[in-house]
């Protein structure tokens, strides 16, 4: 019992070098492949672990600003933790810039390119908003709580004009396709 | 001759507050509060194209619909390119009727199929306001639309489709706060013109009040807010709410971008607290609509009214 195949090669050295050639071309490029996908999916572990990472700090100042909210809204008697929570924003803020080093645009982030080609727009909102925080904590720190107001909606408003610039708006964000 | 130079300008400048048919009834400081209560009547400023030097109100603002791109008109006191000639009664039928002072129908993208609930005080206030702006001369803008949507006749069978002109009749058995709350967000907020989607004809489909639409103003996407847990607000507290209208801030700290930002910011973050908490009142008591809204290139748009 054997196997045609095999047999007319095994009966046939010219052919059996021609398959010894060919076989050890194909893996050759097998693993060139497999490592170009091993690089690639590297590569893509690598960006998702900095989209991953941006978007934890970014979610810190949210929290950190949502916080503030629930004590405003709300009339919680805990008034002199915005001081905290402002300082906390101003401290997360300083992170920003080497958080966004890396480019990465591909994959589930809502970050606009112009990050990476507007970088000193980019710098000087997140300096907008490390003032801000630092304004908003001071201002509870020395007991002005009735510039509260004025300084959240400062500090909201150096959230949103670096995001109207630098985050992909909601129709285009990744959460809403 | 040079003291006399300011009184002439000042007579100038009363004569033209008081004159024309502008002032005739309406309270102009009750009429900010009612141009705050409509957000600001910031379509009709032009801010995404020319910033926030836009002269303010004189429209051109474009406006993208799947229909079509409609450009805001001019809403300054200018007699040859604004509302200046418009009569207070002309003014009334504009918003509660959709008709120009010729007769014409405006396109409905001019949402007066919200502004037909508003009261004759409050439009006569708003109108005495509007009065008070600076005057800009800046013509209307023609729509880019595509056929039939840009034909003002046809608007006139689309109206007996999809508006229903009358004033906000209140509910005896809810508060006073909740009629007030339903008043303006279907009447000057005039929230479901965004916030719900639209059938093919362009009417919003009232099956999905206020449950949110992938085809917003400016292809932006407005989001559900009927109380549904999941796709809507339906964790937000009355506290949230109001929080958020006068902030622009969400519960979990996010700010707010596009269109809505500008009507909090000229809007109703300016208008009484307690107007907000109107508000928060009646959106929170809506039937829950389960309405997951998706960008309009994503292909998933799951409707549940049921629950």
């Amino acid at each position: 019992m054997s196997i045609p195949a095999l047999s007319r090669t095994a009966s046939n050295p010219r052919a059996h070098r021609q398959q010894d050639v060919r076989l050890a071309v194909r893996s050759i490029a097998s693993l060139a492949l497999l490592s170009l996908l091993g690089a690639s999916s590297a590569q893509a572990a690598d960006d998702k672990a900095w989209i991953d990472y941006r978007q934890k700090l970014m979610s810190s100042i949210g929290s950190e600003m949502g916080a503030i909210g629930d004590i405003l809204k709300n009339g919680l008697p805990l008034i002199p933790n915005i001081e905290n929570h402002a300082s906390a924003i101003a401290q997360s803020s300083r992170l920003i810039a080497s958080a966004f080093e890396q480019k990465v645009v591909a994959g589930p982030t809502d970050a606009r390119p112009e990050i990476w080609s507007d970088t000193e727009k980019f710098k000087q909102a997140i300096q907008k908003m490390q003032s801000e925080a630092e304004l908003l904590a001071a201002a509870v720190g020395e007991g002005n709580t009735d510039q509260i107001p004025a300084r959240v909606k400062a500090l909201g408003q150096s959230c949103g004009g670096c995001h109207e610039s630098f985050r992909k708006p909601k129709e285009e964000s990744y959460k809403n396709k | 001759m040079s003291r006399s130079a300011p009184s002439v300008l000042l007579a100038l400048l009363l004569a033209g507050a008081g004159g024309g048919s502008a002032a005739a009834g309406g309270d102009a400081q009750r009429g900010l509060g009612v141009f705050e209560s409509a957000g600001g009547c910031s379509c009709h400023t032009n801010y995404p194209g020319e910033g926030e030097d836009a002269p303010r109100l004189a429209g051109g603002r474009a406006l993208e619909t799947p229909f079509g791109t409609y450009y805001s008109s001019n809403i300054t006191p200018d007699a040859e390119t604004g509302i200046g000639r418009m009569s207070e009664a002309e003014f009334l039928r504009a918003m509660q009727d959709g008709l120009a002072p010729d007769g014409r129908n405006y396109f409905p993208v001019f949402p007066y199929t919200s502004f037909t609930q508003m009261t004759d005080a409050d439009l006569r206030d708003l109108f005495a306001y509007l009065a008070t702006t600076t005057p800009v001369v800046r013509a209307n803008r023609e729509p880019d639309v595509r056929v039939p949507f840009g034909w003002r006749f046809a608007i006139t069978p689309w109206k007996w489709l999809n508006f229903e002109p009358g004033r906000f009749v209140p509910d005896p058995a809810q508060s006073e706060a909740w009629n007030r709350g339903a008043y303006l967000v279907n009447g000057p907020a005039h929230c479901g013109e965004c916030h719900t989607p639209r059938t093919l004809s362009g009417g919003v489909d009232r099956t999905l009040w206020l449950a949110g639409s992938s085809d917003g103003p400016e292809g932006e996407l407005a989001p559900n807010i009927t109380p549904d847990e999941e796709t809507g607000i339906g964790t937000w507290s009355i506290a949230d709410v109001d929080w958020y209208l006068e902030t622009g801030f969400k519960p979990d700290g996010d700010d707010t971008q596009g269109l809505m930002a500008e009507l909090i910011e000229h809007g109703f973050a300016r208008i009484p607290k307690s107007d907000r908490l109107a508000i928060a009142e009646y959106l929170r008591s809506l039937a829950p609509i389960h309405n997951v809204v998706k960008t309009r290139s994503g292909e998933t748009h799951v409707h549940d009214a049921a629950h």
